[in-house]
């Protein structure tokens, strides 16, 4: 009864969350932004969990792990849908060289900093152990947040092209984020505090299992969607089946279920057609609503003892996305020669604020590993986070500033 | 490739990679079943990396994510299948859970059933919920005589004489310890009394596939739900006789003010219940699939906290639904059609995992010949019921089929017996007894109804072919 109690005050505050009320405040900036990087729902996580009013326990999140998983699997699965041959196909080299660099940039350098990061906070020195906090930290910090209405870019044509510039990368880096993660996450032996090495050929199998699986669950998605038609009953068994079969398995084979579910999605994407418009239609209804408990659980699950060192090494990522992303993209550009289409300073910082696929990673990992240790990373993750996404805000703020300073300095010459 | 051979490949395709999946859990968990003593300080838990406790997952939580997909998805397919050969499609489903659970594959075990105990409150909230919808108080005021003089012939005979043959089977079946006439007299009227159940939700899932409409369809709705209160009052009767007679777990019986408050309480929080809803539908009307979930669940757990009915809850508050305000709860109706289906997967699916076959194979003689018996009471009793109700032919000649199929309520009376008398030697020769009788009747009686209700000519597919629908309530229920 109180884990339902507790499901049913975190979907009531959902629904809030999503209510047209709130939803006309979007006209204020820093609305926007708390609402669209889910911080407003994550601070009502925080009220409600068990280091706030304790309306919600630790007991009660962990009994409630199939609705993670099928969270994480929804999740997985619209990013999957996403990838369909005939859109990547359409897609302007410069995304997929802008994605591809950052992904690479990215694990090299979050990863380094991780690395140096979790040392100086565990004290541990073997790089078997501090593997999965590296991994999970240098994935989440791949790519950037899609959204740019709360960059308020310009209305010209280099303006809109840059912002759908930022989209796009932002889309396909999550992709790449998720299957990096998928991957490397399954050679750091999480979820196997026994281990002290790593099985490499264990991996393997459980991976390629894990591929074989989404693939024919993909296959079989296919045509179960063409079976149920137009009827939405029967959509919802195929959905809510497949998601629900893919997570748990991928589980099971201690895979992230962020990664199957994504698969699946991507087989379903380019196999189907008409029944695949439906079924996208069907999922994007619940978007909003499912993304809203996501983030919540997110706000229980988070740790205040973080420390310093925990702080410390937040400050840290937000830094290092302030001094890498907007370099990354500006170099991109210029190369490419798409700089001189535009020069919009509010959009060309946007891709310092982290991708919201770096909270799943992190309830990934704590979903695979419900350790103190996974509470604090993914504490580490949300600060680092909200400190990103203050950056433009904050670059907004003062050059508001700066031009009515230069406005009335104009007016008094 | 035909359709159907697809059907069975990808069923054969999941039960692998469900068998696969829980061979490499097994595998895995029994090889690190004791972490390397380096791992472990002193003796004392396992630590993570900055030296917290850290307690390894919950494998049977973890298993129950990827239960409910298979469960959906391959009862889903099997019921597709099944329905190739003519049967309803949840004995696809029953089938599919039965080769699932405990008893054959033991892909879904105990525990998990016990995780997913929640979506079988979820589907008797639905369902009872969408029979309440169906109950238009005008129609039923009119018909209430003929309702409940079916309901009282076929409950008496059915109690009466399954109760007198189980009298002459209990003795037979070798159970040590009971002595006395009494005794064996109070335990056949306890099962005489489970035999008079009968499954709503089997009758509702049904219905619901056939999208039967007419006489016969009304009329088991409304004494099936009628049944089920009248019942409630009776087993707590017969149990508090019984319980004076057979020693109860507690030392104690059953108290006679139970049944007015369990039926004054149930209608009372389903009244409650009916104008939370039907406030939320007024005044909010979104999300409408978020909130029938929630509100079903809600039902059910708040009733089982009270020690409340589930059933007649629910009942209630479909009835106040529609009846008070038809108009608002059109949309809410529309929503449990669409959620009815996975949440039925699901449902029956678990109810067929829950299937003993054990119990089966050592009492099936005694089962069957239960079965028939009851069989044979059930349609006596009905077809002068409905004879005496005025009720036309061809729904007078198969409402019994409807009262045949028993399910989740027969079981919840069985595992209420099972608790009262705790560790007494005679509890489990029949507790096996009832599980054995219930589950052959799960699986076979929905196949009957839904030659039923064909035969009748209430289905989906006869009513279009015979004209246009028509609401009109069946004879009996005119007056």
């Amino acid at each position: 009864m109180r884990t339902f109690l507790a499901i049913l005050l975190l979907i009531s505050l959902a629904l809030l969350a999503t209510s047209p009320r709130l939803y006309r405040l979007r006209r204020r900036r820093p609305v926007v932004v708390m609402i669209s990087g889910g911080w407003l729902a994550i601070a009502a996580g925080v009220l409600i969990g068990p280091r706030g009013a304790q309306l919600i326990t630790m007991e009660q999140i962990n009994d409630t792990a199939p609705l993670l998983m099928v969270g994480l699997g929804w999740i997985g699965m619209m990013v999957g849908l996403q990838l369909r041959r005939d859109v990547l196909a359409a897609l302007p080299r410069i995304i997929l060289r802008i994605a591809c660099t950052d992904a690479v940039v990215s694990t090299i350098a979050f990863g380094a900093l991780a690395w140096a990061g979790m040392r100086i906070w565990s004290g541990e020195t073997s790089t078997f152990l501090l593997a999965a906090p590296v991994v999970l930290l240098a994935c989440g910090s791949i790519s950037w947040s899609m959204e740019t209405r709360s960059l308020r870019p310009g209305d010209d044509p280099g303006s809109k092209h840059l912002a759908l510039l930022i989209r796009a990368t932002g889309a396909l880096g999550g992709v790449i984020a998720v299957t990096l993660f998928g991957l490397l996450d399954s050679l750091t032996g999480r979820g196997e505090p026994w281990a002290t090495s790593p099985d490499v050929a264990d991996s393997v199998v459980r991976i390629m299992s894990c591929l074989t699986l989404a693939v024919a669950l993909g296959l079989i998605g296919r045509w179960t969607l063409q079976l149920a038609g137009r009827s939405r009953d029967q959509q919802l068994v195929v959905f809510i089946g497949i998601v629900a079969f893919i997570a748990g398995m991928a589980t099971q084979f201690r895979i992230a279920p962020l990664f199957g579910a994504m698969v699946v999605g991507m087989v379903i994407a380019n196999l189907s057609g008409g029944d695949l418009r439906r079924f996208e239609q069907f999922i994007l209804k619940a978007e909003h609503v499912v993304a809203a408990v996501f983030a919540m659980l997110v706000g229980v699950l988070l740790s205040p003892h973080i420390g310093l060192p925990g702080v410390a090494l937040a400050l840290a990522i937000a830094a290092a996305r302030m001094l890498i992303k907007p370099a990354l993209l500006r170099f991109m550009l210029a190369r490419s020669g798409e700089g001189q289409r535009t020069n919009d300073s509010a959009l060309l910082i946007g891709p310092v604020r982290q991708s919201p696929l770096a909270l799943a990673m992190g309830v990934t990992a704590y979903l695979l590993e419900p350790s103190a240790l996974s509470a604090r990373l993914l504490t580490v993750i949300v600060l680092a986070g909200v400190i990103s996404d203050c950056i433009p805000l904050a670059g907004g703020l003062l050059r508001k500033r700066t031009t009515l300073v230069v406005a009335s300095e104009a007016k008094l010459a | 490739m035909s359709n159907a051979l697809r059907l069975f490949l990808t069923l054969l395709v999941l039960l692998g990679f469900a068998y696969t999946g829980q061979q490499w859990a097994d595998s895995t968990a029994l090889e690190h079943d004791v972490p390397p003593a380096s791992q472990v300080e002193d003796g004392g838990p396992l630590v993570d990396l900055l030296g917290m406790p850290f307690e390894p997952k919950s494998d049977a939580l973890i298993d129950t994510g990827a239960g409910v997909g298979l469960l959906l998805l391959g009862a889903w397919l099997s019921g597709l299948l099944i329905a190739r050969v003519g049967l309803p499609q949840i004995v696809g489903y029953l089938l599919f859970g039965v080769l699932c659970g405990p008893s054959v594959l033991d892909l879904i075990n105990e525990q998990e059933l016990g995780y997913l105990e929640i979506v079988k409150d979820l589907a008797i909230a639905l369902i009872a919920l969408t029979a309440g919808g169906e109950m238009r108080l005008g129609v039923l005021r009119k018909s209430l005589r003929g309702i409940s003089l079916i309901a009282i012939v076929e409950m008496s005979v059915v109690g009466l004489g399954v109760a007198a043959f189980a009298a002459a089977v209990i003795p037979r079946l070798g159970i040590e310890g009971l002595e006395g006439t009494g005794s064996v007299i109070a335990l056949a009227a306890i099962i005489g009394t489970i035999s008079v159940s009968n499954s709503p939700a089997i009758l509702l899932a049904i219905i619901t596939e056939t999208k039967s409409k007419g006489t016969m369809t009304q009329t088991s709705l409304a004494v099936t739900i009628l049944k089920d209160l009248l019942l409630v009052i009776l087993f707590t009767i017969v149990l508090a006789i019984a319980g004076s007679v057979l020693v109860t777990a507690d030392g104690g019986g059953a108290t006679w003010y139970g049944p007015v408050k369990k039926i004054g309480g149930s209608i009372a929080l389903g009244a409650v219940a009916g104008l939370a809803m039907a406030w939320y539908i007024h005044r909010v009307n979104k999300h409408m699939a978020i909130f029938v979930v929630m509100a079903c669940l809600m039902i059910a757990l708040t009733a089982k906290a009270l020690g409340l009915e589930t059933l007649i809850v629910a009942v209630v508050a479909g009835m106040l639904m529609e009846n008070i305000w038809s108009e608002r709860a059109e949309g809410l109706f529309e929503t449990i059609e669409d959620l009815s289906m996975p949440i039925f997967c699901v449902f029956f699916a678990w109810t067929g995992a829950k299937v003993e076959l054990d119990a089966v194979a050592q009492m099936w003689p005694w089962a069957l010949a239960i079965i028939g018996v009851r069989g044979v009471l059930v349609w006596s009793s009905t077809g002068l019921g409905a004879r005496l109700a005025g009720i036309e032919q061809p729904a007078r000649r198969w409402l019994w089929t409807a009262f045949v199929p028993q399910a989740g309520v027969s079981l919840a009376l069985a595992a209420i017996f099972q608790e009262t008398f705790g560790d007494q030697p005679f509890v489990e020769v029949v507790f096996a007894l009832l599980l054995a009788v219930i589950a052959l009747q799960k699986l076979i009686a929905p196949a009957l109804l839904h030659f039923g209700f064909t035969r009748a000519g209430e289905t989906g597919r006869q009513n279009l072919a015979s004209g246009p629908e028509t609401d009109a309530a069946p004879p009996a229920l005119r007056e």
